[in-house]
């Protein structure tokens, strides 16, 4: 008995114990159900095709007819963009192409663990994918035909652990071999023999959450974007090499995004031949830059950003990172973290720098120290190594400003003839940059005017080796708008003398404007590169965009207007007084009352979701027969209808939203996560979005309701090609390219079965050490903006729309959960909004998302000026926006505050802890704003490849995905045997009570015994 | 003597009384009519409160809960969207009531303005609140 009884006492005890752990579970689970969902591949519906429906589905279709051809095109166009994308910076006394022939196999040695392991991208939303079949270097250079050291490639592989980059930020450890360690295991004979060419692969990664640092790291000074000792010690081991002639040439390569500081990487005295800016490559990229190096490719590219000498030239160095508002601790009611201001709320950068971003700033200072004889505190040469625009190549190409025509509807046509001067064939890139008057005015109303501004671009087809071609460009009158924030606080045309600046890049632009103004620069410029034009003032042509008057929406993130105090003050960089303006240290700004209530306050929405009795939108409401989404889509026939039926405006959208109920609309705001919620009752699919620009890294089969899941592609398993980094594409000054960047991922979209792609990345490249600038595409917004609209075009042609982020000001990682981004509204304007700008306005970019950073003292979702007014207003966007990841940023109660301002969907699942639900009454302003939000969603998925596979015929049903089965199943399991065990207790106490007795079935052979 | 002191007694007393009476008239006023009514939503058993200020001619209908709620919670931000402003007016036995946003009448159709109806010597308001679950019905009747 007393055994029966222990059994019993751990029965109890390890079922009760196993109940709750899966009743726990399934509910932890079934909260996070959508994360779940992602990690498992599974969604909560199913759309139900009628039997024997043979209607077309595809509204979007596929080009290809497997996987496998879509994946060989892929790879295909992620080669092509490295090679127009590489930027060849340096080639001393033409070190390359280095021709390998079967004849003359050219034999080299490759240095660096990045020999084995580069940086195929980043880290973070848009990490590469575990493609398997990505082109190492190894194999990129042997398949252009050169024989590689294996020794050398040997020794990398087998201490590969020993070497590997470690961490990231201030944590990061570059490592890799010193070059006693290298000619310990591999004797210079054997470089010697492979010594051809040494080719040293420095790779730097960015990623999500962490910037490159300035300090900490083991690069030289502890700067992350400097040699480490290692590297360092290799490059001079190969000097040595090179100068007893035992190394005939050495080959850097830049496989790093960013912009590496040139003082440091490029030292004569490491005696570097060429170098070969090559970004992130992507899944095929080392084939790419095999063949540049052999010369079968003439490198093309030219650098989307300005690399600096040294940094600390760059204004915007001084202003990144980690601030501290002083005084934080005055204020008791703001939150702290262990002792420390919490990042949330206590950190702030500001952009001193203003619009001088990048060549705008070098630039700028360069022309004006011309001009006035003299700056003392500016030499260019120290400043800028290699200008934006930059980029050498196998041949030599000479460019003429043949024409500009007025076409008097806004527009100028600028016509340029490119002709190959040298023996070999390539491509070039043209640049037209802009000079606006820089007059009285603008100095009065403080209007920063940089010298240049990039107003238009294009890329030649191949060149023959004395050939020549005419490319006309079209550049837009409203790109010479300066934006005056002080007098008529909008848009404006300066009055005055325009000139239209042709250059090989913007430096050289430069020194053609000074020709044209008959001074000489560092270099002799060319004057015939120069036509000028005067424009009048004009204040009334640019004041409406999309319907809305423009005029100052940012005030309040401007420090000066904002705090309207002498401590807490900022003077922006100006022209009018470089020195005297330059930063010469972070702002200090201290915590005051009137912003800490305001950082508060967002918490709340008491405080900022107010009752307003506005009329409320109908719920529920169904006059005949329902009206389902893809009845919007399709006629009663099958028959596709016009986009005008289900146009944002179209009066459809009316009858259709009366018919959801308050339960079916908050359902849908309140479930995010890189997906949408299906609503059966109309026939709403679940849409899945993939996370990250640079192509799509989950396996085709991701979403049941792709293409390759429906189709039963036998290489559903596989990964689709992983892309360069995006400032590699802005580096082609190639719309095509950008095309086939976003019609490739389209395509893998179909075939995935993702209605949407959390990107392209549109933050600007504000300063070298920005964590995630391998997403994003350049320093310059015009550049930016434009290869940007041709991407989301051909990425929503197949159906996949565009979440342009990070919107808006996300251009540093370090405390972006809160950061307060301080800036003046032109700088707002002219340099960060504007490439979002166009990528709606021109793109028609569908949705965007919200950075987790502040606008001043604004969490941007909860922006109004920023998310209504500018971007649905005056960009026009149609679709919706969505927070950036919800659990890291914020907390349930504040999404109706989002809602309020314009931000209509969580990146999360809130459903449990549904904030709406206590708005059911009185706050109609904010019941029309979530109607607008769901008219948005639904908007977004008609015009989606969500659709594919749903014909009026079908059905989307609610399911149970197999995990919460499984779980349900498990709970179920756990309960029976738990009250069995409980039962059997209950048994066992009341016999031991007396309360039942055992019967007795035969009083000798089954006596129960006593205690 | 005592006859005098009586009368100037009696006159302060009435002159005290007589101020007493303007000071009321004065700083006081009617006292304002209640509507009052009972309903039941999302389990949240409510009372309603109609109040009719006499001196300025406006109204305030507010709503609470019967039980115990958390200041600024949840069932509180409910209740407080439950609330409507306006002014009224009185004539012909008949209360108007116009609200600052419009809400339903007994037909469902958006108005600001509502009549009072009376049975056995009480007023009735009724009127509908639009929101997320259709039109809330409420009904406040005087004592």
């Amino acid at each position: 008995m007393k055994t029966k009884k222990l059994l019993c006492k751990i029965g109890v005890v390890v079922t009760g114990i196993l109940l709750g752990v899966s009743v726990t579970v399934t509910a932890i689970m079934v909260e996070n159900k959508t994360a779940v969902n992602n990690f498992f591949n599974t969604t909560e519906y199913k759309i139900v095709t009628a039997e024997g429906d043979t209607s077309d589905k595809e509204y979007f279709k596929s080009r290809f007819d497997n996987i496998k051809d879509l994946r060989a095109a892929g790879k295909a166009a992620a080669q092509r963009v490295e090679e127009e994308g590489a930027v060849l910076l340096k080639n001393e006394n033409n070190a390359l192409p280095l021709t390998t022939s079967a004849a003359d196999k050219k034999k080299i040695s490759l240095f660096s663990i990045s020999s084995i392991d580069p940086a195929y991208g980043g880290k973070g939303s848009a990490q590469s994918g575990s493609a398997g079949d990505q082109v190492n270097p190894l194999q990129g250079f042997e398949q252009a035909g050169f024989e590689v050291n294996p020794d050398l490639y040997e020794f990398y592989v087998n201490n590969r652990s020993k070497y590997a980059r470690e961490g990231r930020g201030e944590n990061a450890l570059i490592k890799d071999a010193p070059w006693d360690e290298i000619i310990a295991a591999v004797p210079e004979s054997k470089i010697a023999e492979y010594g051809d060419a040494a080719v040293f692969i420095v790779t730097r990664v960015g990623g999500e959450g962490a910037d490159s640092a300035y300090t900490g790291t083991d690069g030289e000074d502890g700067n992350y974007l400097k040699l480490s000792a290692n590297e360092k010690s290799v490059l001079q081991g190969l000097a040595r090499m090179k100068q007893s002639g035992r190394v005939k040439k050495t080959v850097l390569l830049l496989n790093v995004a960013n912009q590496v500081e040139c003082k440091n990487f490029l030292s004569d005295a490491l005696d570097i031949d060429a170098v070969l800016w090559i970004g992130s490559v992507g899944i095929t990229g080392f084939n790419a830059v095999g063949d540049i190096i052999a010369g079968k490719v003439n490198p093309s590219g030219h650098l989307a950003d300005t690399f600096w000498y040294e940094h600390n030239e760059n204004p915007a160095y001084y202003n990144f990172g980690d601030n501290t508002y002083e005084n934080y601790s005055s204020f008791a009611f703001l939150p702290s973290l262990n002792g420390e201001p919490h990042a949330k709320y206590g950190k702030y950068v500001v952009y001193q720098e203003g619009v001088y971003v990048g060549y705008r700033y070098s630039e700028t200072r360069y022309y004006d120290s011309v001009v006035s004889g003299g700056d003392a505190n500016f030499k260019y040469a120290e400043a800028v190594s290699y200008p934006f625009g930059y980029g050498l190549s196998y041949t030599e190409f000479s460019q003429t400003l043949d024409s500009v025509t007025d076409n008097n509807d806004g527009t100028y046509t600028v016509a340029v003839t490119v002709t190959n001067t040298g023996s070999v064939a390539g491509k070039d890139a043209v640049q037209i940059y802009v000079q606006k008057p820089y007059g009285e005015l603008s100095k009065t109303r403080k209007i920063q005017t940089p010298v240049l501004e990039l107003v238009g671009y294009a890329k030649t087809k191949t060149i023959a080796a004395g050939g020549s071609e005419t490319v006309s460009i079209t550049v837009n009158r409203s790109d010479f708008t300066s934006y005056d924030a002080e007098v008529d606080k909008t848009y404006i045309l300066a009055g005055g003398d325009y000139r239209i600046v042709l250059g090989e890049n913007v430096h050289t632009a430069v020194n053609n404007l000074l020709a044209f103004e008959e001074k000489t620069g560092d270099a002799a410029g060319d004057k015939t590169k120069v036509k000028s034009f005067n424009l009048d003032y004009d204040n009334t042509s640019y004041t409406v965009s999309n319907g809305k008057t423009v005029t100052n929406l940012f005030d309040d993130a401007n420090v000066n207007k904002y705090f309207q105090s002498s401590e807490n003050k900022v003077e922006y960089l100006s022209r009018d007084n470089w020195a005297g303006s330059f930063p010469s240290g972070g702002v200090k700004l201290k915590m005051t009352e009137k912003l800490a209530k305001t950082l508060i306050a967002q918490d709340s929405p008491a405080e900022l979701v107010e009752k307003d009795d506005a009329e409320y939108p109908e719920y529920g409401k169904i006059k005949g027969k329902r009206i389902r989404l893809i009845d919007l889509l399709v006629d009663e026939n099958g028959n596709k209808r016009d986009e005008s039926y289900y146009a944002y405006d179209a009066g459809i959208w009316d009858k259709f939203l009366d018919q959801l109920t308050w339960d079916e609309t908050i359902e849908l705001l309140n479930t995010g996560l890189r997906c949408t919620a299906a609503l059966p009752s109309v026939m709403k699919p679940g849409t899945v979005e993939h996370n990250g620009p640079l192509g799509v890294t989950s396996a085709y089969r991701v979403n049941p309701n792709g293409l390759a899941t429906r189709k039963g592609d036998p290489d559903s398993n596989s990964i689709p090609p992983y892309y360069p980094s995006v400032g590699v594409l802005a580096a082609t000054f190639n719309e095509e390219l950008a095309t086939l960047f976003g019609d490739m991922m389209g395509e893998d979209a179909i075939w995935a079965g993702y209605g949407g792609l959390y990107g392209i990345g549109l933050n600007i490249h504000r300063s070298p050490y920005g964590g995630r600038l391998y997403e994003y595409y350049s320093e310059d917004p015009f550049l930016t903006g434009h290869m940007a609209a041709a991407e989301v075009v051909a990425l929503q042609n197949h159906g996949c729309n565009a979440y342009i982020k990070h919107f808006v000001l996300n251009d540093q990682e370090t405390n972006r959960a809160g950061l307060g981004v301080w800036l003046d509204e032109q700088t707002l304007r002219e340099i960060y909004l504007k490439p979002f700008y166009i990528a709606v306005n021109e793109g028609g970019a569908m949705n965007a998302m919200a950075a987790f950073n502040r606008l001043g003292a604004t969490h941007c979702p909860a922006n109004k000026a920023l998310l209504t007014d500018y971007l649905k207003g005056e960009a026009g966007m149609k679709g919706f926006v969505v927070t950036d990841m919800y659990a890291i940023g914020y907390s349930p109660q504040q999404m109706p505050i989002f809602m309020a301002a314009g931000c209509d969907l969580p990146d999360g699942e809130i459903q449990k802890l549904n904030p709406y639900q206590v708005y059911k009454y009185g706050y109609g302003e904010l019941a029309q704003n979530m109607r607008d939000a769901a008219k948005r969603i639904m908007y977004a998925t008609v015009k989606s490849n969500s659709m594919n596979g749903i014909s009026i015929h079908s059905q989307v049903n609610r399911v149970m995905p197999a995990w919460r089965i499984a779980l349900t199943v498990l709970d179920c399991l756990c309960g029976v045997l738990f009250a069995a065990s409980a039962a059997w207790a209950v048994v066992l106490i009341l016999y031991d009570k007396g309360m039942i007795k055992a019967k007795r079935v035969d009083s000798n052979k089954n006596q129960i015994k006593g205690d | 003597m005592k006859k005098s002191v009586k009368a100037i007694l009696i006159s302060l007393v009435l002159t005290l009384s007589l101020a007493v009476g303007i000071m009321f008239a004065a700083c006081g006023g009617n006292d304002p009519v209640t509507f009052t009514g009972e309903g039941s939503f999302m389990n949240i058993d409510m009372n309603y409160n109609l109040t009719l200020e006499e001196e300025d001619k406006t109204f305030e209908f507010v709503v609470t809960s019967k039980n115990e709620i958390e200041e600024n919670g949840p069932i509180s931000q409910i209740l407080k969207g439950l609330g409507r402003t306006g002014t009224y007016k009185f004539e012909n036995d008949v209360y108007t009531l116009t609200f600052s946003k419009p809400v339903k009448d007994a037909n469902n159709e958006d108005t600001t303005t509502i009549a009072s109806t009376k049975a056995d010597g009480k007023y009735t308001i009724a009127f509908g609140i639009k929101g997320g679950e259709g039109t809330l019905k409420i009904s406040v009747t005087t004592k």
